[in-house]
């Protein structure tokens, strides 16, 4: 069975969490594996609420077939005799064991003992005054340079020395951690260097190579030979059959001594004069399941006889390819971040981009006062808001919603916006800038790609009128009688079918009247429930709000939003614009 | 996938009986093309029965709009059957109440094309 300890493999000298010293007074958990049998990791619990599990993205990750992807939390409670720490079962597969006894819910008490699954990996609460051997600086003070050392003194040390070569290797894998954790670009090429240079040692091999699964097999990734050259894809010649027979069974081969049995008689083999090769799986316990995986190969191979390996060199070579799995898998991880990262800036150019169509002030248009506020679910958004510059005083500003989110959704409201702008320069009534509009968005999105917008012109009597194309209905909260109107849309949405025709209703929004056009992110904003804002609440709040005028209303509906959704996910894109008649 | 499609023919109209949530990535645009598939196979008569949609989002909307288009261009026609409240709800808003032909039994729809 494999344990692993993520982040910070079980290295003498860190927490489990990276960088974070443990407060004496605080509780703690004692992670005690087959790793670091006697020398246990201390996990700090002063962070609040702590998720363990197998998955990431929890506080504490351990890899152990018996740990559920989200298997346990632990919580402080303020009780009436002071703050206890309670560990809640998340529904995990083997269940949650306090000193042998199956809980789902138990207040942890000095010297309890955690069991993941029953017999799985255990954990030990404990007070503070238990972690003075974790009070420690953790792996984020480990610097680059500090394995460049560690290698050196491989090389120096190999072979007799076993037991460091384990922790120098744990201790890329916690600098690994590091990076994954905080960011920070880190190279393949030195990792996979490091992990040449101790294989080369260990074995006395000419040459080693790392291979790492791609799409249809193993490809090169790295090569160096025993001189400290490295190896070239050009160079890069191996035993197929022997990595293809490790490849497919995930069992070490060692021949160390000469070739024999099927693979004498190999083509490659007796091609490149080999005397000797050793080929071992690069394991890592797959996030989705409890199989190890093979997502590398260390090669390494001679003309001439490599070190008579004894069976204690054979195992040291087995326990540096299980840590280089892991150091490749957390490798990986690394990888991906920085690719999201790659992503992130580009979507923030994007934002920029699309920001820069938005009105970059709410216009001044007395008698009105305006507010609008946009908030979109990922980092860009399908909903938008606009103000158009009409001549002869009258304020024109719409609201649209786009179907769909992100990218796609962004493309489509910077083209509707465009060819807004354009429709109107052209002086039209609104109801022909629309059908313009229509037919544009018809003939350049398909079907299923649309647009409800709500678009109203005032003149500053308050009189107007407004438009909806399949637009949720807009509220006008009315100041003489204290009630909210609702304002139905009477036309389909854009970009639906060519021929649709845009029908202005009159509106009038008179002194003390305030007009609320809204997205259906904000009505539909969910609580972690999955409950509704809704309708019932959003009017409620308008008749409660809305006569202390625009900026006391915006505030109070994303006070009351925030209070609702209490930080749950926002699903849709959520925009709302005001407008206020203070004559 | 969340979404279920289960076609059947009744008296020579194709039946898509669809179950689930149609929003948009969890197999939505399945419609679209199942009625794309069906169109070009020369049905003309297509009822969507939505009895058994648990949800629906604009993009859902759009989808079902897409069916139409799809069908009215290649010279049929698409009907729906058995509306949730949450569906009627948004054809109200967005007018396609007007646009689409809507029953409320399937017996009925059927007979109606």
């Amino acid at each position: 069975m494999k344990t692993k300890l993520t982040p910070c493999a079980a290295s003498e000298q860190n927490a489990l969490r990276p960088c974070f010293p443990v407060m004496p007074d605080s509780a703690v958990l004692l992670v005690e594996t087959a790793d670091n049998p006697g020398r246990p990791e201390t996990f700090s619990l002063s962070g609040g609420e702590v998720v363990i599990g197998r998955r990431t993205g929890v506080d504490l990750l351990l890899t152990h077939p018996l740990v559920s992807r989200r298997h346990a939390r632990i919580v402080r409670e303020e009780q009436a005799g002071g703050p206890v720490f309670v560990i809640i079962d998340l529904e995990s597969s083997h269940g949650t064991w306090v000193n042998d006894a199956r809980v789902d819910r138990h207040v942890l008490r000095p010297g309890d003992r955690i069991s993941l699954g029953r017999n799985g990996i255990e954990l030990r609460f404990a007070d503070g005054t238990e972690s003075q051997t974790g009070a420690r600086t953790g792996p984020g003070l480990l610097q680059e340079a500090e394995i460049e050392r560690a290698a050196r003194r491989l090389a120096d040390v190999l072979p007799e020395a076993s037991d460091d070569i384990h922790s120098e290797l744990e201790k890329i894998s916690c600098l690994l951690d590091f990076h994954y954790y905080f960011g920070k670009a880190f190279s393949a090429e030195k990792t996979f260097q490091h992990i040449l240079k101790s294989a080369l040692g260990i074995s006395g091999a000419e040459r080693a190579f790392i291979l790492r699964k791609q799409q249809g097999g193993f490809a090169y990734a790295l090569g160096l030979d025993h001189t400290g050259n490295l190896l070239g894809e050009s160079e890069f010649q191996t035993s197929g059959s022997v990595v293809d027979r490790v490849a497919g069974g995930g069992q070490p081969v060692f021949m160390t001594q000469g070739i024999h049995g099927e693979l004498a008689g190999s083509e490659s083999i007796v091609a490149m004069n080999l005397r000797a090769v050793a080929c071992l799986p690069l394991e890592a316990l797959s996030q989705e399941s409890d199989v190890a995986v093979v997502t590398g190969i260390l090669y390494l191979d001679s003309r001439k006889h490599m070190h008579s390996l004894s069976g204690l060199d054979e195992k040291l070579l087995t326990r540096l390819a299980g840590e280089a799995g892991h150091v490749l898998e957390k490798l990986e991880m690394v990888v991906t971040l920085a690719e999201q990262r790659r992503i992130e800036q580009e979507l923030a150019i994007a934002e920029q981009t699309q920001r820069s169509l938005l009105p970059l002030s709410l216009p001044q248009a007395e008698p009105f006062r305006i507010r609008a506020f946009s908030r979109a679910t990922r980092q860009l958004g399908g909903d938008f808001y606009d103000f158009i510059g009409v001549q002869s005083g009258e304020l024109t500003g719409l609201l649209a919603d786009v179907s769909g989110k992100g990218i796609p959704a962004a493309l489509l409201s910077s083209l509707t916006l465009g060819a807004l702008n354009m429709e109107f320069r052209s002086g039209r009534p609104s109801g022909e800038v629309l059908s313009g509009v229509n037919k544009l968005l018809c003939g350049k999105t398909p079907a299923h790609r649309f647009v409800t917008l709500f678009l109203f012109q005032l003149g500053a009597d308050g009189r107007g009128h407004y438009i909806s194309a399949g637009h949720n209905p807009a509220y006008l909260f009315r100041g003489a009688a204290g009630h909210v109107e609702e304002l139905p849309s009477g036309s389909l949405p854009l970009g639906m079918f060519p021929f649709t025709s845009y029908q202005p209703t009159p509106l009038e929004v008179a002194p003390g009247d305030l007009l609320v056009v809204y997205s259906d992110g904000l009505t539909e904003a969910e609580n972690g429930a999955k409950e509704e804002f809704g309708e019932e609440r959003l009017r409620g709040i308008i008749c409660e709000a809305a006569p202390r005028g625009a900026e006391y209303l915006e505030s109070r509906l994303l006070s009351e939003l925030d209070a609702f959704t209490q930080g749950a996910a926002q699903t849709d894109d959520i925009t709302f614009v005001l407008i206020e008649n203070r004559a | 996938m969340s979404l279920k499609l289960n076609t059947r023919d009744v008296d020579g109209v194709m039946v898509i009986t669809v179950a689930g949530r149609i929003t948009l990535g969890e197999g939505s645009s399945d419609i679209r093309d199942k009625v794309h598939e069906l169109a070009a196979n020369g049905t003309k008569k297509i009822l969507l029965n939505l009895s058994d949609v648990t949800y629906i989002d604009s993009s859902g909307i759009g989808e079902l709009v897409a069916g139409y288009t799809t069908m009215a261009g290649a010279g049929g026609t698409l009907k729906l059957v058995g509306l949730t409240n949450r569906v009627k709800d948004l054809l109200q808003i967005t007018k396609l109440y007007t646009v689409f032909d809507v029953h409320e039994d399937e017996a009925h729809a059927v007979r109606s094309f």
